[in-house]
């Protein structure tokens, strides 16, 4: 009797105190990693020069791009990847290869297109860096990935104490409905939540920490753990040798059709070029199976169709079932995080997932707060110093991220070192939401300042848009960029979300209290 | 002194509303180690070849720590916490040992 006391007490302390201790960070990188999910379709949006119309891969005229890349004097000539625009809603045709930076062109007019780089627009990058921690090198990524590991924590115990206690969801206090919706939200999504959580430790502390290993399992022979195993989980092909002489190219598109002949499931994402003009050339075509999700089109394990560039005839075919254990299980752990090539239903389903789980741990939060401030109960006003940083962290972030999306049309494009003011100008906006939260005693009322601001700026960020493009979102839709317009719709829902939340929060926490106090007279 | 000292160490704590510093640092780090060595142990019981049971050992290591860490610290006594960290880790490392 005694024993399971104190491991029922344990357990509860364990969880709460790893809670609050994790709480802040995972939140955060949940938050950015929602705004990674639409990373491609933002990456497009920020940039003036992908503002082209949509294209099918087929009437690509490949072979004219392909003359032109060679034509640059500082390309390699070999292994060329060919990155197909319509994957992840890039609009342009961007030529890749792993010793050099990557050419963009325009599919219609195969003509080079000259990218922004990261000094000119960097705001999808930018969001992707925040979500793992980046922006504070090696140090960053450590603690968001001892966060992914004390989240691993907060799940085991969490499911155990779900088992263990039955928690009742009556909704008669403020507290006890934080609870509910804590524990009800994450009895449900905590299976995704734990695979993106697991997948993200794995790359920023289990990759960094494996060396020791490594050196174990090779008997002294490697050194990381690439040497270790590099060869199980990337697919090493024997490279082929050109024989010197000369020959005709099919063209491109014709060997696209081809393959989609051959297997009508896989949509291609990639084209690799081998020893292009040669007799000996292959195109190795790129693609995955959406019908097998979790299975395949991530890191490891990519299904390909290899065909003659000179006759077209099927050399090899890697099939979605073509490859080992390992690598299975690296693809389906990775799969939820990553979300190669997936489409944009399948991703905003994720979002919705992991905004859900940021929410769930609001609440957790939310209800550790409100167990400190019963004690006071409506003597003084409740101001607890982890309350107030937990609101600049949580709320506080959505007008700085408003005001990082608005700086991206606001600055003009020629200014010079444009993204270092923006992200100075972003973590000075983050900066003031704490000053401002300290300041104001009542919580509720900054919290329906914040929403409040976030909703402005975002709804400012897409008239910005509209009006340094000087276009409209209608002529947007003729000239086929509805992936583009879809950024803004998403922005304008998110806009319009915050303005209701920033109405509909209680505008005091006797307010909230007494909202319960009517339900359970009723 | 001592003899306090061990008497206090095998006895469990009145209250399990504080965790304790022990607690903690053991099941932080001594979690960290055993399961390290646990899952570099694993790789070669899994009756695969090294590279490819390697795999499985790099994905869940961070999980293990997370396990080994949770199961640490909910020992009953201080003492068992320290057996829980150090007898496994012990038969690992010589385990590891042999293999090597």
């Amino acid at each position: 009797m005694e024993k399971s006391k104190l491991f029922k007490q344990r357990l509860f302390r364990i969880h709460i105190a790893s809670g609050v201790s994790f709480a802040i960070i995972m939140y955060l990188s949940i938050f950015f990693g929602v705004f990674a999910i639409f990373l491609p379709y933002i990456q497009t949006w920020e940039k003036p020069s992908r503002y082209i119309q949509k294209i099918e891969i087929t009437k690509i005229d490949f072979n004219t791009i392909l003359e032109e890349v060679f034509k640059e004097p500082n390309f390699p000539k070999n292994n060329i990847l060919i990155n197909l625009p319509g994957r992840n809603g890039e609009s342009a045709v961007v030529i890749s290869h792993r010793f050099a930076q990557a050419l963009t062109f325009d599919p219609h007019t195969n003509q080079k297109i000259e990218d922004e780089t990261k000094e000119i627009s960097y705001l999808a990058g930018f969001l992707n860096e925040l979500h793992y921690g980046q922006p504070l090198k090696l140090l960053g990524r450590l603690v968001f990935g001892f966060s992914a590991v004390g989240s691993m924590l907060l799940v085991i115990s969490g499911i155990v104490l779900i088992l263990m206690f039955k928690f009742k969801g009556k909704n008669t206090t403020p507290q006890n409905l934080f609870s509910a919706l804590h524990v009800k939200i994450f009895q449900w999504i905590f299976l995704p939540f734990f695979l993106i959580i697991l997948s993200g430790a794995v790359m920023n502390i289990g990759l960094v920490s494996s060396g020791v290993m490594a050196k174990i399992l090779s008997k002294g022979e490697a050194n990381s753990i690439d040497g270790v195993v590099g060869t199980v989980l990337f697919a090493q092909e024997k490279p082929i040798k050109p024989t010197g002489n000369e020959a005709l190219m099919k063209p491109i598109s014709e060997l696209l059709i081809q393959a989609k002949n051959i297997n009508e499931n896989l949509i291609f994402k990639q084209i690799k070029i081998i020893n292009w003009n040669d007799e000996n050339a292959r195109v190795q075509i790129i693609g995955y199976d959406p019908y097998k999700p979790f299975l395949n089109g991530g890191f490891f394990n990519q299904p390909h169709i290899t065909l003659k560039a000179t006759t077209g005839e099927l050399v090899d075919e890697k099939k979605v079932f073509d490859a080992s254990v390992p690598v299975f299980v690296a693809e389906g752990i990775f799969f939820l995080h990553f979300l190669f090539g997936i489409d944009i239903f399948s991703r905003s389903f994720v979002a919705v997932l992991m905004g859900l789980c940021g929410i769930a741990i609001g609440f957790g939060v939310m209800l550790w707060l409100e167990k400190k401030a019963k004690r006071f109960d409506s003597v003084i006003p409740f101001y607890h110093w982890f309350g107030r940083f937990s609101l600049a962290c949580m709320i506080g972030v959505v007008p700085a991220t408003g005001s990082l999306f608005l700086l991206q049309w606001l600055l003009p494009f020629e200014m010079s070192d444009r993204v270092l003011w923006q992200q100075g100008i972003f973590y000075n906006v983050w900066l003031a939401t704490l000053f401002w939260s300290y300041f104001r005693i009542n919580a509720y009322t900054v919290a329906r300042e914040f929403l409040l601001l976030g909703g402005i700026l975002f709804l400012a960020t897409v008239v910005m848009h509209y009006i340094r493009l000087q276009t409209t979102p209608w002529s947007l839709l003729q000239r086929g960029m509805s992936h583009i317009l879809g950024v803004d719709v998403a922005l304008i829902l998110f806009a319009l979300a915050l303005l209701w939340l920033a109405k509909k929060l209680p505008k005091d926490r006797e307010t909230m209290k007494s909202l319960f106090k009517n339900k359970d007279s009723k | 002194m001592i003899k306090n000292f061990l008497k206090e160490f095998c006895t469990p704590e009145l209250s399990g509303k504080k965790i304790g510093l022990f607690r903690v640092l053991t099941a932080i780090f001594g979690g960290l180690i055993l399961s390290y060595l646990g899952m570099t142990l694993l790789a070669f019981l899994i009756p695969w070849e090294i590279k490819e049971a390697a795999v499985i050992s790099i994905m869940f290591n961070t999980f293990a720590w997370a396990s080994a860490a949770t199961w640490i610290a909910l020992a009953y006594t201080k003492l068992e916490a320290l057996l829980r960290f150090l007898v496994p880790t012990l038969i690992f490392s010589f385990a590891l040992f042999m293999l090597y």
